[in-house]
């Protein structure tokens, strides 16, 4: 099953001469991505923070929980279009999609798990043997299989159906209202340097002015560069699916669209100003609704593994 | 307490086999084999216990006397000075009467490091890759030292 890239958008990072996707590798990282088995104590799973229905991130908290209760420090990410992804967390911590299910799997308030634990116990499940076998052709679970497997399911979490991808492709089901085309324009004059189509995410890490919350005192990319020039910089998440996203930002302050672009009319400390009417933040929001992609979070080979 | 880099030695050896070439480590702390459960004294006068010592030895490489160059054919290894097999590597077949130079890292490299997810010694099950900022531990430390405090110390390094 060979990941199909949508006209007209750029080569992946990924590579997949080191990870060919196959139809049972992908229905092991599936299982295993829905499984709580992977925390210390069988409560979280990855679902429990990225929820399809929602872009795979955790609906109405600002910052997500994990085990016992805990509290983390950031908004669960979105997980959608990870092929093209060149670095993944708010400060770009982790450098390979593979690797990126560690960190949750040993963090203290996510699933505060040790990985040879995780592989001993899925290494007991006959569930699991059945699984790897299909997929590996070799029924023991290993560090390294059980992260290939994860990216075969992440892999295939890809978002390029909305509305906004209709309309740049002229199929049906993408006529643009006026209100839409203006807010699309609005949208390639004042956001676009940092969110650029099609991916909707320049890969970067970038300042956008948002005072520093004291009880949090997140640094961003500083923590993990320890650079000056990077403090309070974060990684500029992808705007598909973004009407359910909410809420916004690396700390989830703002739970509404207008509040999102009221910060960036009134922040002095962006490049250029950005001046907006309340007319026009209307119509961008109204551009922001296209990219949503009901056939992306409605698509049943993404759920819960019903046996 | 801290341990003075340089104070923990590695000792590489061959021997000739019919096929093989052996790499032997004999890790060393101030003159002495490093043994569990033991007492040493390191430069500063603190007295010092090691429970866990563990590093990769990467891209070993043979430079023979005709300057070519045999690269291993296993990309890292993983020592633990606590695990006797892992102490003897056994590489591919080497005309040790030919051999000048043998080359390794101590650590992994930044090519290595940015690869995905990989397999054997460099599976992260093993415990020498760090979670919360990718990247594997070249070096591990722990021990215990009952002076000032009765503490226990990790010194996990990258580069």
């Amino acid at each position: 099953m060979p990941l199909v890239i949508p006209k007209g958008w750029p080569k992946p990072v990924y590579d997949f001469s080191k990870n060919p996707l196959t139809k049972e590798g992908f229905e092991l990282g599936r299982q295993l991505f829905y499984d709580p088995i992977l925390s210390r104590d069988s409560t979280i799973s990855c679902a429990s923070c990225h929820l399809q229905a929602t872009g795979f991130t955790h609906v109405d908290h600002d910052l997500s929980h994990g085990i016992d209760d805990k509290v983390g420090t950031r908004n669960s990410m979105t997980i959608m279009n990870l092929a093209w992804s060149k670095n993944f967390m708010w400060d770009g911590a982790v450098n390979h999609l593979d690797m990126q299910p560690l960190a949750p799997l040993s963090s203290s308030v996510e699933m505060d798990e040790k990985l040879a634990r995780v592989i001993q116990k899925l290494n007991n499940a006959k569930k699991y043997k059945a699984l790897f076998f299909s997929a590996f052709n070799d029924s023991l679970a290993t560090g390294q299989k059980m992260l290939l497997a994860f990216s075969q399911f992440t892999l295939h979490l890809n978002s390029s159906n909305s509305k906004y991808d209709k309309y740049i492709r002229e199929e049906a089901g993408g006529t643009f209202t006026d209100q839409e085309k203006n807010g699309l324009q609005l949208f390639r004059k004042h956001c676009a340097s940092c969110h650029p189509e099609p991916l909707f995410t320049n890969q970067n890490f970038e300042k956008n002015g948002l005072p520093i919350d004291p009880t949090l005192n997140d640094l961003g990319r500083f923590t993990i560069t320890r650079m000056p020039v990077d403090s309070f910089k974060f990684k500029v998440p992808t705007l598909r699916n973004i009407q359910f996203t909410f809420p916004y930002m690396h700390d989830g302050r703002f739970k509404k669209l207008r509040e999102v672009l009221n910060h960036y009319t009134e922040t002095d400390e962006l490049k250029a100003q950005i001046v907006l009417s309340s007319n026009e933040k209307a119509d961008l929001i109204a551009f922001l609704l296209t990219l949503t992609d009901n056939d992306f979070l409605f698509d049943k080979r993404f759920g819960f593994p019903k046996d | 307490m801290s341990i003075k880099p340089g104070i923990l030695l590695f000792i590489l050896s061959y021997f000739a086999y019919p096929a093989t070439a052996q790499l032997s480590i004999l890790p060393i702390f101030d003159g002495r084999p490093i043994a569990e459960n033991t007492w040493y004294v390191s430069t500063k006068g603190d007295s010092v216990q090691f429970d866990n010592i563990r590093f990769y030895l990467s891209n070993i490489q043979f430079e023979m006397d005709d300057n070519t160059w045999i690269k291993d054919t296993v990309s890292a290894h993983l020592i633990d000075v606590f695990e006797p097999a892992s102490l003897h590597i056994i590489t591919q077949k080497i005309d040790l009467k030919r051999l000048k130079t043998i080359h390794f890292n101590l650590g992994i490299d930044s090519l290595i490091n940015v690869s995905g997810a990989l397999g054997g010694d460099l599976d992260p099950q093993k415990g020498m890759y760090w979670a919360w900022q990718s990247g594997y531990i070249n070096l591990k430390i722990e021990g215990r030292s009952p002076l000032p405090l009765r503490i226990f110390y990790p010194h996990h390094l990258c580069f």
